[in-house]
């Protein structure tokens, strides 16, 4: 296999018949390269299955195109353009910084001095710095004056710099918010600089420093375009300011309160009239939380643009721990962490587009690009119908929040506890080893940034490796998310269903008219991570009668949103993410930052908000394990009549599922399983299980009980399980939940004529006809409790 | 500021860890026998192992990020050891040794890293 040579993103996931997708390719090395259309039918190679599958779809953008090299421009920043204003004669420059990372080794892949407010670049102008060795740095010009005290690295400290042309006097101030018992004292440091500042046409730049301009189309991808931003910085800032003179310590004082036109007489910039006439900007970073604009309240307005999304609705150096929502106390939330990976649009300049022909049937396409040297990438898209204009009565919902979430997963090359997590030594790919060397490309909401922090945000306007057919994924060393998907279109196909498809991201935004014109939808094998409105919509569904096949586990588990700052690129562009106080977390939000800065809303588990898992089609997660998958065998439930249509043709004694691509069994990796506590319906059928056949890799999940215990894996406990189940839901609905993350990969075994297809086919045939399902009979209907259980005072009364 | 810097302390952490770990290896340095290396090669994935294999491949599993491997897949279908790189970095092959499958690529993980913890002084 060759480097990863060609690398490329659309503009969309999802495509309407009739509508333009837009597709960004680089091609950094062969002069040439080849693109086609194709439909993507199944993406495992497994030699053991039927492997990779293809359909060529012919289209006007076939054909052969010069290769230009692309380059993602990763790390975030703020920017404002170069201003008269901003070329001052002298200055204060203050800020509070909370620095994740203020020395780095050399090997470091960004290493070297950060820009913290700066408008400066190639020894002109001035600016406020984190030197390479970890103390904070004023340069003017060429000069740099620096405390010789180490930031202290996750601690909250103010730091101003003043600079007064008429003396030469410069002043460096470096106080640490908290200081420990045995900390030295840091004094100011006062030097002088003879000269006069030189200014050049570089914007100021918040978070970095201009590195160089360069006109070149390498270039137009950074934001200013041909501007390209250096010593990005890592951690937060709060509260910066310019003045155009050297302040006095006490006016300085006085400029941390920032603009204050209520203290004045004659309500100008405040919070002096005095230093009303300097100030030149004053951010104020908690207002505007939920934008891409950085506010200067300041008289001239120098909101500064913010680039590749940093991360916002954060605990600000005056943060007191009794407020934990940004929206209720947002001058406490005036912190950015800006992140030198962080990436919200690779910006690349469009390689062609193609006009889906208004007759294009709705299925999962990619653009293939290739060269004669072996380069090859696929770009997947979706063409999803029209409202209204549905083409089948079986929709599958693909789970593309879910692939964003996983969008270049690199936990492997990330995460020390790697192996602990999958139980054994991670096994990489190609696209494993691109990611690794190119954190540009950032990274997925499971890995953690540069720094150490959660990443939180994660956007699909970037190539991302993960979403590839041929691709295996570290935790399973099998097709995951997308690829483990195809093998569910393959059996659709191979079994001659007509379908269409769509993704999360039309849900969330089309809300039920998305699916109520639908027989029955089915999800993708681990749909995990969704929106609030996505959810709304397939409860309101099921409770109309709808039908739902719940392929898979893990669904329905932590809260996301789409970013609404980026709604005019289109739908679902970035999703956002927190892991708060329970689930399966590669990282932990800090208190106080649970709360989402695209929505506002509490971000963590659905569970926590009152939305268990279990409600929305049967099942919830109970455990995990990534080493060999087993099967299921039926209950005595799996008899009763409401479900008989579903075991047409299987003995009541058959292993379910002892066999499958993914771990060779039917159930694994991620399981769900039965809980009337935790929203299962009370008259749900469980009808077959794979209680007691896993192994120690298997655990039970965190969320599941309240103290460290011994006993938590499979061979030992009980609720490490996968329980396929079946209930009606309300005017003829009903739910099939299969509760296995490995279960579709059981659907292509021996060409699809398996016990696992066959179970399946009766569900879909079942779910797919007109009209409600049969009514339960009339025995079925009676009061039930939740758990059915009696009552612990009542037990122990006897 | 010409006056040199004071060196970055020692995360007080890891000094304790160090003293953990020193202390664990003392145990598995006793207990690493050709038995035990046959219990692991006959099955990589075994779940009911000999205690003394057991917590030789927890204290494995738990090593730093700095101290793990990785196998990587190579482009005709074997397997390479790789150390797990820093940001920004590719994974760099340890040695040349290829392996025909993952079992025996993750057999010679165990190999390297019983090297390395027989090489460790334990105070």
């Amino acid at each position: 296999m060759c480097a990863m040579r060609l690398t490329g993103y659309a503009d969309k996931f999802s495509v309407h018949p009739g509508g333009k997708i837009k597709f960004y390719i680089n091609c950094d090395g062969p002069a040439k390269y080849d693109a086609s259309i194709v439909r993507l039918i199944n993406g495992d190679t497994n030699p053991r299955g039927p492997g990779f599958i293809e359909a060529a779809v012919p289209s006007a953008i076939e054909g052969t195109y010069e290769g230009v090299k692309q380059v993602v421009y990763g790390g975030s920043y703020g920017y404002v353009a170069d201003a008269p204003q901003l070329r001052v004669e002298s200055f204060t420059l203050q800020c509070w910084i909370w620095p994740t990372t203020p020395a780095t080794d050399p090997r470091y892949w960004k290493h070297g001095p950060q820009g913290l407010v700066t408008k400066w670049s190639d020894g002109k102008g001035y600016g406020l710095f984190i030197n390479e060795e970890g103390c904070a740095e004023l340069r003017i010009n060429g000069e740099t004056f620096s405390t010789g005290a180490r930031l202290r690295d996750h601690a909250w400290h103010f730091l101003a710099a003043s600079f007064d042309a008429a003396t030469g006097e410069v002043v460096l101030y470096h106080e640490p918010q908290v200081v420990y018992a045995l900390d030295p004292v840091i004094p100011p440091v006062t030097a002088t600089f003879a000269g006069k500042i030189e200014h050049s046409a570089i914007p100021l730049v918040i978070a970095g420093y201009v590195g160089h301009l360069d006109p070149s189309p390498l270039a137009y991808s950074s934001l200013p375009k041909g501007v390209v931003v250096a010593g990005h910085y890592n951690g937060k800032i709060d509260s910066p300011r310019l003045c155009s003179r050297a302040l006095s310590r006490f006016e300085i004082e006085m400029m941390k309160a920032g603009v204050q036109p209520g203290l004045t007489e004659r309500r100008n910039s405040g919070p002096t009239g005095a230093l009303s006439e300097a100030i030149v900007a004053a951010w104020d970073f908690s207002d505007g939380i939920n934008t891409l604009t950085a506010k200067d309240l300041g008289p001239y307005k120098f909101h500064a643009a913010l680039v590749n999304c940093p991360t916002r609705a954060l605990t600000g150096y005056n943060w007191a721990g009794t407020v934990f929502d940004w929206k209720s106390s947002p001058k406490e939330y005036g912190a950015i962490h800006f992140h030198d990976d962080d990436l919200d649009n690779a910006r690349w300049e469009v390689s062609f587009e193609w006009d889906v022909p208004e007759d294009a049937k709705s299925r999962f396409y990619a653009a293939k690009v290739t060269t004669s040297e072996g380069d090859e990438d696929y770009v997947p898209f979706w063409v999803v119908p029209r409202l209204g204009q549905e083409q089948s009565k079986i929709a599958v919902m693909v789970p593309t929040i879910s692939y964003m979430a996983y969008a270049n997963e690199h936990v492997a090359c990330n995460a020390g506890g790697a192996e602990l997590f999958v139980y054994r030594v991670p096994i990489m790919q190609q696209q494993n080893m691109f990611l690794a060397e190119h954190r540009e490309y950032a990274g997925s909401i499971y890995d953690t940034h540069t720094d150490g922090s959660g990443i939180c945000l994660s956007s699909r306007l970037r190539p991302i490796l993960s979403i590839r057919p041929k691709y295996d994924h570290f935790l399973a060393q099998a097709p995951w998310q997308y690829p483990a998907d195809l093998h569910l279109i393959y059996w659709l196909e191979t079994m001659g269903y007509d379908y269409d498809v769509f993704t999360d991201e039309d849900v969330t935004y089309d809300g039920l008219a998305r699916l109520e014109n639908y027989n029955v939808i089915i999800t993708g094998s681990h749909p995990e991570h969704n929106s609030g409105p996505q959810l709304d919509a397939l409860h309101n569904y099921t409770q109309r009668g709808g039908r739902l096949m719940y392929m898979g586990a893990d669904a329905w588990y932590w809260v996301h949103s789409f970013h609404p700052a980026y709604d005019e690129l289109g739908r679902g562009i970035v999703t956002e993410m927190r892991r708060c106080e329970s689930g399966i977390r590669t990282w932990r939000a800090d208190p106080g930052e649970y709360y989402h800065q695209g929505t506002g809303e509490l971000g963590g588990m659905w569970r926590y908000r009152g939305r268990y898992l279990h409600s929305v089609a049967g099942t919830g997660m109970s455990s995990e394990g990534f080493d060999i998958s087993t099967y299921y065998s039926r209950t005595p439930e799996s008899l009763d009549s409401r479900v008989a249509f579903a075991f047409e043709g299987i003995e009541y004694d058959e292993k379910l599922g002892n066999f499958g691509l993914v771990g060779g069994g039917a159930a694994g990796l991620e399981l769900d399983i039965v809980d009337t506590m935790l929203g299962s319906p009370p008259h749900i059928l469980t009808v077959a299980t794979s209680a007691g056949r896993h192994t120690e890799a298997y655990l039970l999940v965190m969320e599941d009980f309240g103290f460290n215990q011994q006993g938590l894996d499979g061979t030992v406990h009980p609720r490490v399980r996968a329980d396929i189940t079946f209930h009606e839901t309300p005017n003829g609905g009903g739910c099939f939940a299969f509760s296995s993350i490995a279960y579709c990969g059981s659907l292509p075994w021996n060409n699809c004529d398996n016990n696992i297809s066959k179970l399946t086919k009766n569900v879909l045939d079942y779910f797919a006809k007109d009209g409600p399902l049969p009514a339960a009979p009339a025995e079925a209907i009676r009061h039930r409790g939740r758990a059915d259980y009696e009552s612990p005072v009542l037990a122990s009364s006897r | 500021m010409t006056e040199p810097l004071d060196p970055v302390p020692v995360d007080a952490e890891l000094a304790v860890r160090e003293y953990f770990d020193a202390k664990t290896r003392r145990y598995l340095k006793r207990v690493i026998t050709p038995d035990l290396i046959a219990e692991q090669r006959r099955d990589p994935h075994a779940q009911h192992r000999s205690e003394p294999l057991g917590r030789l491949l927890f204290y494995f599993k738990s090593l730093p990020v700095g101290q793990q491997y990785a196998l990587r897949l190579t482009a005709d279908g074997r397997y390479r050891i790789t150390d797990i790189p820093g940001p920004g970095e590719r994974p760099a092959d340890v040695d040349e040794t290829d392996y025909p499958d993952t079992a025996s690529g993750l057999h010679g993980i165990f190999l390297r890293k019983i090297n390395d913890l027989m090489g460790k002084h334990d105070g």
